[in-house]
């Protein structure tokens, strides 16, 4: 990996305001402080933390939607907010997106082509009408929709979660971008079918070259996303570790990290019996709005000490490739 | 499906027979096809399969419920062996749900009022079902199952849902299943929409709770690794069929339906092997025109000449262990 990152993020930071009126400050929530992350050319990159962790944020970020208050995004070497017009809409068509809801992420009122025609069209993918029915009908092959003519023209309410989650991915990849962010794309399936999703995009991942950022809460998906790839974990808006999946997974450094490896379930009774619950100080997440001053687990932590109440911990690497932001480490 | 006709002693519910459809616009959909059923008394029983197996339908009629477009058959429901749930006076099913017969529905976390104070939300349970009882007892008893799902009673009883985290929530509503003191509690899909850490503090809280006071529980999710932590006996369904039930231990170390197999081999995990995980083989099939036989014969690697014709019935492969599969047709007894 000494190539150049295809999407850097360097230093990134979003605030959102709340509250405030016209004699009331605002408070702030940082949705996602100071996060730096690379991703390479046709990686599949894990994002792994709770909800309200910040990850979906990032991944709006990343993918143009949120302007971030602070930090660069990179894409190619070039920072997108400094694109001009044309360079940006050839970035947007370069990274796309498949929702964690299936049933959302697709308009109701409009039929499968109907879904997938108008981005053929508008990045002009496809010339004519003739043309972008035929390349919707390959792209429903290619995720595993046959026969395509008779997926054409069905709606959306005529399709299974699973089913409209690979048209979903179908669109995505139809404009045939360098990037794809799947955020819990899924964790709203079912357990016996997540994995047969999961395959279909790596496929497509390595058939494509894409670069893939699959954001979820559950290790055990992500790992089976990422394989031998690296893996990130969020809390609060910060990365707090980065690394090699099986690294972090066989030799977790963060207490964080520990504890969500060790909630997560395993399909062995006996393991899974006699698993202990984390020894966590408190159940309850922090709020975003006045998290705490330091280190922003330490509140939870069953390690923490003076240090972590006042000093905010700096990624660094502890191990080679193996990152970290742990005054413990 | 079939169970032995005389209902164990130990049973506390028995399902027998059960049949349920639903009018669809494409015809009529045999969710539950002759189902049989025993939840043993003290027991944590998990049923699990595909979402569209018919768990959730199965697990409803036991309270006789039903959506409007569905309709119960056939069969019977016995709670201990003697009441038939499905032939109660409307008063007496009433007494049963709640009292005898818990439920806390899938995505319970929306089922409560946005404008009722938790408080309000266990008084008007209580009361709805005996109206003797007066405010303070019924808020005494709330707020010690409330301390006993670990949350601080003095503020939850005071909350608005909207000021509560989902697992706050989730925890609520499980204290108010709790409320009437029900012999049997039915916890459908009760953590899958629950973050990782909250889904592990909420199942060592039931288990806590089950081991306390030995509450007979139904727990349904379309997740495999859930019951691997909680339940004692698992239920496989297919299709609207039983296709294997047994020890927790036995269908995950020594799974005997080829579905039971391939599903288990789909669970992603944080250890083993990466290739040892299978994806399920082949689409699911049509519900409305299930395939004939065995139903699983489409997608199951050893399917023979007979799965294609004849429907295997539940057979005890030894100790209260039962598969529907031709492959132990004969094998047992």
């Amino acid at each position: 990996m000494k190539n150049p990152p295809l999407l850097e993020l360097n230093n990134v930071s979003k605030l959102f305001e709340v509250g405030g009126g016209l004699f009331r400050k605002p408070s702030y929530i940082k949705a996602v402080e100071n996060v730096s992350l690379q991703l390479y050319e046709g990686e599949a990159f894990s994002l792994v933390g709770e909800s309200g962790c910040g990850k979906s944020t990032l991944g709006r970020i990343v993918l143009g939607l949120t302007e971030p208050t602070y930090g660069q995004i990179l894409y190619k070497g070039k920072s997108i907010w400094t694109m001009n017009r044309s360079e940006f809409a050839e970035f947007r068509r370069n990274a796309q997106i498949i929702h964690q809801d299936p049933y959302d992420a697709l308009n109701p009122m409009r039929t499968i082509y109907g879904s997938l025609a108008p981005a053929l069209r508008r990045h002009r993918m496809a010339r004519s009408g003739r043309e972008s029915r035929k390349m919707a009908s390959e792209l429903l092959e290619l995720v595993g929709l046959s026969p395509p003519e008779d997926f054409l023209k069905r709606y959306p309410s005529r399709l299974s979660g699973g089913q409209m989650q690979r048209v979903a991915i179908a669109r995505a990849i139809s404009v045939q971008p360098s990037f794809i962010l799947a955020d819990e794309a899924v964790s709203m399936l079912d357990a016996s079918l997540r994995i047969n999703i999961v395959d279909l995009l790596l496929s497509l991942k390595d058939k494509l070259n894409m670069a893939c950022l699959f954001i979820t809460h559950d290790f055990g998906i992500g790992r089976y996303f990422t394989r031998a790839g690296r893996a990130g974990v969020m809390y609060l808006g910060n990365v707090v570790e980065v690394g090699k999946i099986e690294d972090i997974l066989n030799q977790p450094i963060h207490p964080y990290t520990e504890v969500l490896i060790s909630v997560t379930p395993v399909p062995d009774p006996k393991v899974a019996r006699s698993s202990e619950l984390p020894p966590l100080r408190s159940l309850e997440v922090p709020s975003l709005i006045n998290p705490p001053p330091g280190c922003k687990f330490h509140t939870r932590c069953p390690y923490a000490d003076e240090t972590c109440a006042e000093k905010v911990p700096e990624l660094v690497e502890v191990r080679p490739d193996h990152f970290v932001a742990c005054h413990r480490r | 499906m079939k169970l032995p006709e005389r209902i164990p002693p130990e049973a506390l519910i028995s399902v027998r027979g059960l049949t349920v459809e639903f009018r669809v616009a494409r015809g009529i959909l045999t969710a539950v096809d002759n189902v049989d059923l025993d939840v043993y008394r003290g027991e944590v029983l998990g049923l699990a399969g595909e979402s569209g197996c018919g768990k959730s339908v199965l697990a409803h009629a036991i309270l006789k419920l039903v959506d409007p477009n569905g309709y119960i058959k056939s069969g019977k429901i016995l709670f201990r062996g003697k009441t038939d749930v499905l032939s109660l006076p409307e008063g007496e099913l009433r007494r049963f749900r709640w009292r005898n017969a818990a439920i806390i529905f899938q995505g319970a976390q929306n089922a409560l009022n946005p404008v009722m104070r938790t408080s309000e939300h266990f008084l008007d349970t209580f009361l709805s079902h005996e109206k003797e009882t007066g405010k303070e007892k019924i808020l005494s008893k709330s707020s010690s199952l409330i301390e006993k799902l670990r949350l601080d009673s003095s503020r939850v009883l005071k909350m608005f849902p909207h000021e509560m985290s989902g697992g706050m929530k989730q925890r609520t509503i499980s204290a108010l299943g709790l409320l009437l003191d029900p012999d049997f509690l039915i916890l459908d899909e009760p953590t899958s929409s629950l973050d990782v850490l909250t889904q592990k503090y909420i199942l060592k809280l039931l288990r806590g709770i089950h081991e306390e006071t030995g509450l007979t529980m139904l727990f349904i999710t379309h997740d495999l690794a859930t019951l691997a932590e909680i339940a004692e006996r698992i239920a496989i369904m297919y299709l609207g069929n039983m296709v294997e039930m047994g020890d927790v231990d036995e269908i995950f170390y020594e799974p005997k339906h080829p579905y039971t197999q391939v599903l288990l081999k789909a669970l992603p995990s944080i250890k083993g092997d990466l290739d040892d995980i299978k994806p399920l083989p082949g689409p699911v099939p049509d519900p409305i025109n299930p395939p004939p036989g065995c139903r699983f014969h489409p997608r199951c690697p050893h399917a023979m000449p007979i799965c294609q014709e004849t429907k295997p019935d539940l057979t005890d492969v030894g100790g209260k262990w039962f598969v529907a599969c031709h492959l132990y047709g004969g094998e047992a007894k």
